[in-house]
């Protein structure tokens, strides 16, 4: 076997173009799972049970089934429901890029709530206490006290999710779409080199890899600075 | 001296990200599916051609997999508490 270096050059650009696809499904899971990882992280830390129950069920379903099994129950096992194929969300629901959006941002949101959930019951109870002898209102104390500290806390796990979330991108290729995983295979297809052109796709996926977390060490490094 | 001073402690250590890990990998054994090995999720899309109720199929396949992270999560906690024991009083 032969490792022929011009088929990369000729393969490079056409993979770019599932560039764009990937970082914006990374992109939508992250804001989406930002948006359920809210809520989820408030249930999560309440006091009642009730509340934090059903929170609670849903950070562990999605913890602990492969990302793949989520897109195909949502992808796949959706169109089993009548009502649900006649409904307005169906327009959006039969593509693949929404599915793999919801698929995503579902599992993105339970991880993040519970990184912080880890991270702002983690800020020492002290800082808590003494905020509340100052006369902060429970808002106040969560913005101003909780919060910017549980953000450092969380910041470094944080960017292991997105890292992951970049990888778990490479699943929508499994529903037809054509992102960087997805260009890969089709043109693995037509020229029979799988070997370049998934190392080709592989190095892409390093160098984005590489560039996030470096963009993420640097938001770390820009909270961890005493700025008050 | 490995054996009964440095693994002890070094284990006790290593253990929480090794179960992580675990439990990662375990998730990660579905990817085979995509490369047509007979694993559970390649049945579950076989069955699902015939049965014509791919979420029933697919949420099975989810429980399976619940079902084996957590006991895997439980059986670390318990070899994690162990590798503890001589914290808790």
């Amino acid at each position: 076997m032969s490792f022929d270096l011009s088929l990369i050059a000729e393969t490079f650009p056409r993979l770019l173009e599932g560039l764009w696809l990937t970082l914006l499904l990374l992109g939508g899971s992250l804001v989406g799972g930002a948006i359920l990882a809210a809520p989820t992280t408030w249930m999560l830390l309440h006091r009642h049970r009730l509340v934090a129950a059903p929170a609670r069920v849903y950070v562990w379903m999605f913890r602990g089934t492969p990302a793949l099994v989520q897109l195909f129950v949502i992808y796949y096992g959706l169109a089993q429901f009548e009502w649900l194929r006649g409904s307005m969300a169906w327009t959006l629901l039969r593509e693949p890029f929404w599915c793999c959006i919801l698929a995503f941002s579902l599992n993105s949101g339970a991880y993040t709530a519970e990184i912080l959930r880890g991270a702002i019951s983690g800020v020492p109870d002290e800082q808590r206490e003494a905020a509340r002898a100052l006369g902060l209102r429970p808002a106040q104390i969560f913005r101003l006290v909780l919060w910017p500290q549980a953000l450092r806390l969380a910041l470094p796990p944080y960017s292991n999710e997105v890292v992951g979330m970049m990888k778990t991108t490479a699943l929508a290729s499994t529903v037809t779409l054509a992102d960087i995983t997805g260009i890969a295979e089709t043109v693995a297809a037509e020229t029979f080199a799988p070997y370049e052109v998934y190392l080709t796709a592989a190095a892409i996926y390093l160098v984005l890899a590489f560039s996030l977390e470096a963009l993420l060490r640097k938001a770390e490094a820009h909270l961890s600075q005493e700025r008050i | 001296m490995l054996f009964f001073v440095r693994l002890p402690q070094a284990w006790r250590i290593a253990l929480p990200s090794f179960g992580n890990h675990l439990v990662s990998l375990m998730k990660d054994t579905a990817l085979v599916s995509v490369i047509g090995l007979d694993e559970i999720m390649f049945t579950a899309k076989m069955a699902t051609s015939v049965t014509q109720a791919p979420f029933t199929m697919f949420a099975v396949v989810a429980v399976i997999y619940l079902a084996f992270t957590s006991a895997l999560s439980t059986g670390l906690r318990l070899l994690e508490q162990r590798a503890n024991r001589h914290l808790v009083r």
